[in-house]
This record gives structure tokens, sequence and C-alpha cells, in this order.
């Protein structure tokens, strides 16, 4: 979809959203009834992002996209689109595809062999005079579910009267466009079954007032004394100073040797001698010297977005952790049935669009397993840490001690989160009254 | 070049080596032949030839013109994967290993091993 231009990251302050501190009862993030109700009324009412375009170079090129209960075949159309229909036979209900990702010049079923076109039109019916009822194509073909792309992110919609996406989006295509992320390239992807809610995986990244116990080792260079919260109507960001020591640490307001080795030095700035200003200056400069042997497109983004974490949640489940040059971009998906255990998938972005990347075949891996991503791909260390924290703090949450959340100013993002959930509850509940 | 895919283990004396009368495929293809009323698939993946009986191990139909990524197989019915390497399943709904087929280089052509 084309981009306005030219653009810029906006850097001022949203208002004062002037959310209540009011408790966040636990069982949002633990009942099976409160579950249900986020997926009639929320999930299957909002745009979600299923996956990267570029994951879909030619027409019958397709892959799953499994949100809770349902299993959606996003497809390349042979007009060039992107379609999404529903990964189930109207003859039976039998699943189409299984999990993942490939290519089909049309979708055969299993059980009784009915035959769909790429664009979900039914085919045939196998003995088609057995049906003395008919066999309309009309009403037996794949259902459609809503799909659209921003920035080569492939998101879905199950509302057939919800808004439009970039509508939907708000303030992050005027936020996000300026990384030009349509040209970014996977380079490590996985998803993660964790013992915890969707939301416990969200609010985990939603602040960074957990910075300085959960990555203790990170306030040499990341600053959680200096982050800025925004809230967008849906969406929210906070934007996270790195190369910068935080203030609870004592290279506070210098450029501490975990700076200089996994900042400057990495990126061939080598016995640097100057101030933290010069330092973040440097390693923004140098930067903007390497992009263009990598084909990177910097030319939109100032100092700040060249050194920090610009990190957005678009709501209800996708945060990104936006860099200049490689960002992380996470999705939390409920889990079908339990509203203790979800799904996170991890895709690792390089702004490297010059650059032979083979798309990487995505890692399951499971906490529940012990399995450990610190040796599997780059921040694997730092997401361990957080990885280890979800299972634990879904087990207390459920203890009978504990109540309700209690969240504090640093924490906004996430009852921003939780307001916007609520409406899209209240907005449910009212209509269901009505009906 | 020294024969390749079938498996290991299996020795001279075990085999029947029978020439190939189709061209190796482009790499990334596949073809399909029948050699002694055995379906075979030529399979060309990372510059080497491979052959697998070309019977999916799912519902044991043609896999020709299916998929390939590397030396997997996608077969073009229901989207099961295979490495045709050694069979091993890749993707659901395959489940089974698919039989593989020694074959090397024999002059200007190629020979496929045969079970004696």
């Amino acid at each position: 979809m084309a981009s306005p231009a030219p653009f810029s990251t906006p850097m001022d302050r949203a208002p004062d959203p002037g959310l209540a501190y009011t408790p966040i009862p636990k069982e949002r993030y633990t009942s099976s009834a409160f579950a249900d109700e986020e997926w009639a009324h929320m999930w299957t009412k909002t745009w979600v992002c299923a996956g990267r375009a570029s994951d879909l170079e030619r027409p019958g090129d397709y892959f799953t996209f499994e949100l809770g209960p349902e299993s959606i075949l996003i497809i390349k159309q042979r007009d060039g689109s992107v379609g999404a229909r529903y990964n189930v036979c109207m003859h039976r209900g039998n699943r189409l595809r299984e999990p993942g990702r490939g290519h089909a010049e049309k979708f055969s079923c299993l059980f009784h062999g009915w035959e769909y076109a790429v664009d979900g039109s039914l085919i045939q019916a196998q003995d088609p005079e057995c049906f003395p009822q008919g066999v309309d194509a009309k009403k037996l073909s794949l259902r459609t579910v809503r799909c659209d792309t921003w920035a080569g992110f492939v998101f879905i919609n199950m509302d057939p009267d919800a808004e439009p996406l970039l509508d939907y989006l708000g303030v992050i295509p005027e936020h996000l466009d300026p990384y030009h992320f349509e040209d970014w390239k996977i380079n490590f992807e996985c998803t993660i079954e964790i013992e915890c809610n969707w939301k416990t995986s969200v609010d985990a990244f939603n602040e960074a007032y957990h910075l300085a116990a959960t990555h203790t080792w990170t306030l040499a260079f990341s600053d959680d004394t200096r982050t800025l919260y925004d809230c967008y109507d849906k969406h929210t960001r906070m934007i996270f100073p790195e190369v910068q020591a935080s203030l609870r640490h004592e290279g506070a307001n210098t450029v501490t040797p975990e700076i200089k080795k996994m900042f400057l030095e990495r990126i061939g700035i080598m016995d640097f001698d100057g101030s933290p200003e010069e330092a973040r200056k440097a390693f923004a400069d140098q930067q903007r010297k390497v992009a263009p042997s990598m084909g990177a497109n910097l030319e939109d983004l100032n100092e700040a977005q060249l050194c920090d974490d610009f990190h957005y949640t678009v709501f209800p489940n996708m945060t990104f952790n936006t860099h200049a040059l490689f960002t992380w971009v996470f999705l939390h998906r409920p889990h079908p049935t339990d509203p203790n255990r979800m799904y996170f998938d991890f895709i690792s972005l390089m702004n490297a669009p010059n650059a032979d990347v083979p798309r990487p075949e995505p890692k399951f891996y499971s906490t529940e397993a012990g399995d450990t991503l610190a040796d599997e791909c780059e921040g694997g260390d730092l997401l361990d840490e957080d990885l280890y924290n979800l299972p634990r703090i879904q087990a207390g949450m459920r203890s009978r001690a504990f109540k309700d959340l209690h969240l504090g100013e640093q924490e906004i993002r996430i009852r921003s989160h939780h307001r916007t959930l609520e409406l899209y509850l209240e907005a449910g509940r009212a209509a269901d009254a009505d009906a | 070049m020294p024969e390749n895919g079938g498996g290991s283990g299996a020795d001279d004396a075990g085999r029947r080596w029978v020439e190939i009368s189709i061209d190796l495929p482009a790499e990334g293809e596949n073809a399909r032949f029948v050699v002694e009323e055995i379906p075979l698939l030529l399979c060309s993946a990372e510059g080497k030839p491979w052959i697998v009986r070309d019977e999916c191990p799912h519902v044991r139909t043609s896999m020709q013109g299916g998929l390939m990524k590397g030396t997997v197989i996608e077969c073009p019915l229901h989207g099961g994967k295979m490495d045709v390497r050694d069979g091993r399943p890749v993707a659901m709904p395959i489940r089974r290993a698919g039989q593989c087929f020694p074959v090397r280089a024999q002059g200007d052509g190629w020979q496929v091993g045969l079970p004696a």
C-alpha cells in the first residue's frame, strides 16, 4: 500500500489519556469465561497481524494463521492480491491444510476430495449426483475473511463490517512508515508455547519498569528511567533509550564499557573517547554510513530512532521493538481452549533489502519443555529472561492470595490496553443485549 | 560422482543398476519416470539427483510437479512434505517415510539402483 511522503515519525508526546488506577481483576488473565468473551467481542472484531506478505511470492503460495480456535489460509491470489479464507472444508468441516507455509494450485480436502480454487471457490465435490439437495458452489465455497496489508504485514479481520485496516491502525502508519518495513527481510522466526495468558505476555513487554529486576545487566546501555510512554487511542508507544545507561546504573551519564562494546565497536567505532551525547551521534552517523551497502533506507529516521527502541504495541497483540537496522516483532496469540496458555511468535526483521537472506524455517519451542533461546538467535538471552518470568507470573496470578493487578505510572500502556479491551467487550455485550 | 540417496549400508551385491531414460531436470524441479513398473521421481536438489518412489507416503498419489524447497518436496495434493534425500516426513499429513533409491552417474547418463 502506498504511503504518503515525505514523512517522519512524530516525536510529540501524546496527551495524557487520564486513565484511572483502578485494580485490574486477575480473572481477565485466568478465567475461561472471560477468554470466551474476548473471543466473541474482541478477537473476532479486530484486525490481527497474520504474517509477512513476502512469504507469498506467486499465486497459490499460502500460509496458515492459527488464532484461538480458528485456522485461516492466507493465499496469494492470481490477480496478485492477498486473500484470506477459513481453513475449513464446507462439506464436513475438515481442516484443509496443516499449519505452515506451502503452495497449492488448488486445495483438495483429504477427507472426501472436495476441491477449491486458490480464490476459495468450490471446483468440484466428489459424486455431486449423490446430493439430492444439490451442491451449490456459491454456498459451499470457502468462507472469506477480510484481509489487507500494511508495511509488508498481512492483517486479517473476521468481522465483515469492521473499519478498513488503515483506519483501525490510526497513528501507526504515520509513526512507522518512515522505517519502510515493506522492504525488510525475516532473518529468524520462531513460535514459543508459553504457559501464560496472551495478555500476560503483551503486558511484560509494555513497560520498562521490569528492566532493573529482570534484565539488570542491560542498565549499562539502556535507560528505563528516561523512558517515555504514549497512548494513542487503541495503540501505544514507548521510546526506550539505548546507547545510554540508566540513571540507576553506576555508569549513568558516561559512555560505559558496555556501550562501547555492544554498540560502538560492533559497528566499527573503535577507541571511542567522547561524551555520552557524542557516542549516540557517532553510533547514528555510522549506521547511516553502512546502510547503503545493505540497501537500508534511513533517510526518514531521526537520531533518536537510530539509537533507541521505538517500541509500539498495535492492539491487540502485535509488539514492535523497532530499531533502524533490525526490528523484533512479537505476536501474542491466544490458545484455542486454555486461558493459561498462549503462543508467542518472534519474527526478527533486518533492514537489508539488498542482502541475500534465505527465508529461515520457523522453529518451535516450549517453556514447559524448558527450551531456551540463548543460543538460537540474536537477543535470545534477553528474551529467555522474560520467558522464564511468564509462566511464573501466570502461576502466581492463579493463587488464592492474588486478587488483582496493582499498576503504576510506568505501566500506563497496560492500563490503556485494558481500557481498549473493555471498550470492545462493552460494545459486544451491548450488541448482545440489543439482539 | 559417487552414488547418493537410497539410504546407507546397501552394497552393490544387493542392487541392480538400471539406466535412467530421462534427462536430469533443472535444479529445484522433478520428473516422473517408470522403471520395471515402479513409478519413480527424479528430483534435482542441491546440485544432485535424488530418486524417490513417485508415491506420496500419505495417500500414494503422484508427487510430480510438487514444489521443492531445498531437498524438501511438497505434495501437490494435500501439502505434505518429505525430504527426498532419505524420505523423511517433514510436514503433515505425511507421517511415514517415503521410499528412496540410490542414483549414480554412469557415462553420460544416470543409473538408479533397484533391489536385486
